[in-house]
């Protein structure tokens, strides 16, 4: 998105004074942001005795892994918790995916009677945020057996994410030459193969969806907060909660940084490595 | 994401290929349907059946244990009669109004900040931007731990800087506890409005500003009088979504205040959990969800007229 | 004919895709008790506080046993109740269940709780059960819950604080003029010291440990008959003084500021370190006191009324119970355990038994102090309703505001009152 943009004339004859004035703001700018993320990770190396210590320091005296090897010990089995998280992020990116892939087609190459009016019905669920639902949610859930369920979060997340994930995916398809379907058609190619030939054409659409879905995924707290019961099957946002109450007693600062520090890591780093498709999503979303 | 595409969903989906103009058979029709069914199905069961049924629930008296009963509008009587709704709906109302303004405005200093292409630009941008990749609920955990008046560093560097004489205990006071999660809130998505605007300042033509500049503009008029609106599209996707994302708040209320000081940050979205799941009223916290929809749709709808509105003209 | 292969390529597409959604629905896992070459497998969770003894507690049966295993989860305090309520309402969740007394009449009427009426009634030792304990778990006649461990607030000082302030250390504060009068004098101390403690932000705390002074003065917050309950916080003297008793001593800076928001994570500490002289507290810092802070040279006292002339207690605590789909023999045998070895272990660790019978025998004589909680139990007040926790357990609900509206707010006592009585009532009557 910023690779074609350079900047202006006026601007880059404003000289070299303009560009350290710039320089000096953007740093600053960073490591504003930056330091909340950075203070945690070294306080996640703290002990329990320095976690604990009046004044704080700012970078531990005597680094240590305690916290994270701690971080399974603690009645909260946080890594219990880390494949919880995995199951339903990669559930709900493939069964988002998946879904929104064959409806955005659908949708896109074979009109039927009240398609649009379907299409419109499915962007609906944007409107009407999960949080305004919980109730009745709750009760459709628990009627299905799906509550206290990791599967019933993969399907309240896939159902919330469906909406952008096939306007985004339709809008892939609405960008192939109509000459590249027909071509694919006139072939007598099946559905699977047709999808497979036009798969690289809509790779950015793919991973935008599933990058926006991975991130609802991982990071989802409310609902996994009421849906799940069981601690053996909390997600690690909700596990956290647990590392903050445990015993009645002082909390351990220092295991619930490294706690933060794991739940927050691979959004850091898939963000970073797909960055450009989530901007991508975002233009889309924007309609812009 | 909700609220991701209320900026526009309309433009892109009117581009049609080419497939449009060729005769569609009834077989077409059922391949397309077929397609759609499986998404179509979840969405009807865990979207369209909760809606329908929140309804029912909203004129039941419907309790999280037990037997539940018809109730005709008592629910929705007792709403406009209970203090603790008004509270929390005000409250929302308030905290988006906040939140809003302060990060279009952030968000806009950081676009102009980064929005040419410079050495080292796209650390910056990454920086502001990666607190939206993560999770509100480990943000606001992460923010819990630095701010503990007595173990968190945040504190020890306001006094080393000699702001306050000692760390402060965030959560003491109703005005303090609502700073620190309108700060929280702004790091963790201010990132997005930056990218957002930044999109929209690049979709002002160079040449609308050179020629601005040459009738003499200074750079503040240009940006307030011929960029800003020219950008309206973006302005209005970066307001909508933000105060969705406001109005919609929870993890962070939940997690770093607990509702506190005093009952002082309780949010529609809190006190809808708490009446369903810690009182055990889903029917009355249905009934709540309804109403308080209806506010959260008059002002999402009233951000695309003013759009719409200004695109006419 | 390029049209059939396509076809049921989609055909096979779109069946693959319902498919795959009704077996994701499907796939719902089981909690539900499990046999496993013998063993029954049986499921218990606790409230978090319980980390102190159940988990020890938990260890011995199954040390003890070889035909059934207990597997115990510590639930967050702040989630039990929501917890709770999901797991009962889609009858998902343990076999066993701990429940807060105080908290327990929201669950004994729901159908997800077994009836153990003529487990109980066998129980030679059944008059030894602690009667909150057992009134808690009781519906009529009908028995759903049996003690597992107590908890009762009583009124600690710090012997060195008062020696230091130049108060007679031995002397236990005896009423309300004692209380504030001690708590001026170590507040007086200087250095960060401060004369009282309570922690304002945490209602079931406060609950814990500002009732008593109302029981103590013969009033009551709730008027329970039979399956429906009363809240009677406006007009309520005696809660009135208990709330302006706390608010003078906050007013007067005799508590320390954070007192206002602890929530609960920090109850003890500062009795801990040793910066205040005074708090209401249960057994669980008794026994913290003893093992991890021998400086500590401390006295508890029963909460007195404001003349000096009653006392009362909050008897806490948990019970426990099977839920409907548990396996009932197993389940008994557990609860039998637990009510009779269980019991003794507890009292030979110095933790308070919910059987009179072993307190006397084993617990009394361990520490002469043992005997003010022993006292406590057997003249404990829990309120009873099945909303309770909604009114006086949530953090958000109308007690919780009434602490912070009364004792740190701009609002006047009698206003406080008389807006939590309104919001009690609109919580009660639904």
């Amino acid at each position: 998105m910023s690779g074609v943009v350079s900047a202006p004339a006026g601007l880059r004859g404003a000289g070299r004074p303009g560009a350290w004035t710039w320089a000096l703001v953007a740093a600053m700018v960073a490591v504003l942001f930056a330091s909340p993320l950075i203070a945690v990770l070294l306080g996640s190396f703290k002990s329990p005795a320095e976690a604990a210590r009046t004044p704080p320091t700012y970078v531990p005296d005597e680094p240590s892994l305690r916290n994270y090897t701690a971080l399974q010990d603690s009645s909260a089995g946080v890594w219990t918790a880390i494949g919880n998280s995995a199951l339903v992020a990669a559930g709900s990116v493939v069964l988002t995916v998946v879904l929104a892939l064959l409806a955005a087609y659908g949708f896109e190459r074979y009109r039927f009677r009240g398609s649009e009016a379907v299409f419109v019905l499915m962007l609906a669920a944007i409107m009407v945020p999960f949080q305004i639902l919980v109730s009745p949610l709750y009760v459709v859930l628990n009627a299905l057996g799906l509550t206290n369920s990791l599967v019933g979060i993969v399907l309240v997340i896939t159902t919330f994410q469906l909406p952008f994930s096939v306007f985004v995916i339709r809008n892939s398809f609405a960008a192939i030459p109509g000459e590249l379907y027909e071509a694919a058609a006139v072939d007598g190619a099946g559905l699977w193969r047709t999808l497979r030939a036009l798969a690289p054409l809509l790779r950015a659409g793919l991973i935008t969806a599933a990058l926006f879905t991975f991130f609802a995924a991982w990071n989802e707290f409310f609902a996994a907060l009421i849906l799940l019961a069981d601690q053996d099957r909390f997600t690690l946002p909700v596990v956290l909660t647990t590392l903050i109450s445990g015993a009645r007693g002082s909390v351990d600062w220092g295991l619930l940084q490294s706690g933060v520090i794991v739940t927050v890591l691979p959004c850091v780093v898939i963000f970073i490595v797909l960055q450009k498709y989530y901007v991508s999503g975002m233009t889309a979303g924007a309609g812009k | 994401m909700s609220g991701l595409l209320t900026g526009g969903v309309a433009p892109s989906i009117r581009r049609r290929p080419a497939a449009t103009s060729r005769r569609r058979s009834a077989r077409d029709r059922r391949t397309g349907l077929l397609l759609v069914v499986p998404a179509l199905a979840l969405v009807a069961v865990v979207f369209v059946a909760p809606l329908a049924l929140s309804v029912v629930m909203s004129l039941s008296d419907w309790p999280l244990l037990g037997e539940r009963t018809f109730v005709g509008f008592d629910n929705y009587t007792r709403l406009f009669a209970d203090p603790q709704a008004r509270q929390a709906i005000v409250f929302t109302l308030g905290f988006a109004a906040v939140v809003t303004p302060l990060t279009l405005v952030a968000g806009l200093v950081l676009a102009l900040l980064v929005q040419h292409r410079r050495r080292g630009i796209g650390l910056v941008r990454t920086a502001v931007f990666v607190p939206v990749a993560i999770g509100f609920a480990s943000a606001s955990y992460l923010f819990l731990a630095l701010t503990n008046s007595s173990t968190g560093v945040f504190g020890r560097l306001l006094t080393d800087l000699g702001i306050t004489e000692r760390p402060v205990d965030w959560l003491l006071r109703p005005r303090l506890a609502m700073l620190l999660v309108v700060l929280v809130t702004l790091w963790k998505t201010v990132g997005f409005a930056m990218i957002a605007l930044m999109n929209g300042l690049h979709s002002v033509g160079r040449d609308v500003e050179e020629a601005a500049r040459v009738d003499g503009a200074g750079a503040l008029r240009i940006l307030l009088q011929i960029k800003l609106p020219m950008m309206r599209d973006s302005v209005a996707f970066a307001a909508t979504f933000t105060a969705i994302g406001a109005f919609l708040a929870f993890d962070q209320f939940y997690i770093l205040t607990g509702g506190g000081p005093s009952n002082s940050t309780i949010t529609a979205v809190y006190r809808i959990y708490n009446t369903a799941f810690i009182q055990g009223q889903l029917g009355y916290a249905a009934a709540m969800s309804l109403v308080f929809l209806v506010f959260l749709l008059i002002v999402t709808g009233a951000q695309l007229a003013l759009l719409r509105r200004g695109r006419v003209t | 004919m390029y049209t059939r292969p396509q076809r049921r390529g989609l055909a096979s597409f779109a069946v693959a895709g319902v498919a795959a959604l009704l077996l994701a629905a499907c796939g719902g896992e089981s909690t539900d008790s499990g046999v496993d070459g013998g063993t029954v497998t049986l499921t218990m969770w606790a409230r978090s506080d319980d980390e102190g003894f159940l988990p020890d507690l938990v260890d011995e049966f199954n040390a003890a046993h070889d035909d059934i295993r207990v597997e115990l989860t510590l639930v967050p305090a702040a989630q039990v109740v929501q917890k709770y309520s999901t797991a009962a309402s889609s009858g998902s969740g343990p076999d066993i269940v701990a429940v807060e007394i105080g908290t327990l009449p929201q669950f004994t009427s729901t159908g997800w709780l077994q009836d153990i009426t003529d487990f109980v009634d066998g129980l030679d030792y059944k008059d030894t059960l602690s009667p909150a304990h057992l009134s808690q778990g009781s519906v009529d006649d009908r028995v759903y819950g049996v003690p597992l461990s107590a908890d009762v607030s009583v009124l600690y000082w710090n012997k060195t604080l008062f020696e230091e302030a130049g108060l007679d250390p031995e002397a236990a504060p005896a009423a309300w003029a004692d209380i504030r009068t001690a708590a001026e004098a170590v507040t007086a101390l200087g250095d960060g010291t401060s004369g009282y403690f309570f922690s304002g932000g945490c209602a079931g705390c406060m609950a814990f440990t500002m009732l008593p002074y109302v029981w103590a003065g013969g009033g009551d917050v709730l008027e329970t008959s039979g399956d429906s309950a009363v809240a009677t916080l406006d007009p309520n003297p005696e809660l009135a003084s208990a709330l302006e008793f706390l608010r003078g001593m906050v007013d007067d800076g005799l508590v320390p500021a954070t007192a206002q928001t602890e929530n609960g994570s920090d109850q003890f500490g500062p009795f801990f370190s040793q910066t205040v002289g005074m708090f209401v507290q249960g057994t669980y810092p008794f026994a913290q006191l003893k093992a991890n802070y021998p400086d500590v040279d401390f006295g508890i006292t029963p909460v007195p009324s404001e003349d000096g002339g009653a006392s009362a207690s909050f008897a806490g605590g948990d019970d426990v119970a099977l839920t409907a789909d548990a396996d009932t023999e197993a389940g008994l045998t557990v609860l039998a355990w637990l009510l009779d070895e269980g019991q003794q272990s507890l009292a030979d660790k110095g933790i308070l038994p919910v059987r009179s019978d072993i307190a006397t025998d084993s617990y009394v004589g361990q520490d002469p102090r043992h005997e003010v909680f022993v006292e406590a139990l057997a003249v404990g007040h829990t309120p009873k309703a099945a909303k309770v926790s909604s009114v006086f357990f949530d953090n958000n609900g109308p007690f919780g505001g009434l602490v912070q509206q009364a004792i740190f707010g701009d609002q006047a006592v009698d206003d406080a009152l008389a807006d939590a009585q309104a919001a009690a009532e609109a919580v009660l009557s639904q």
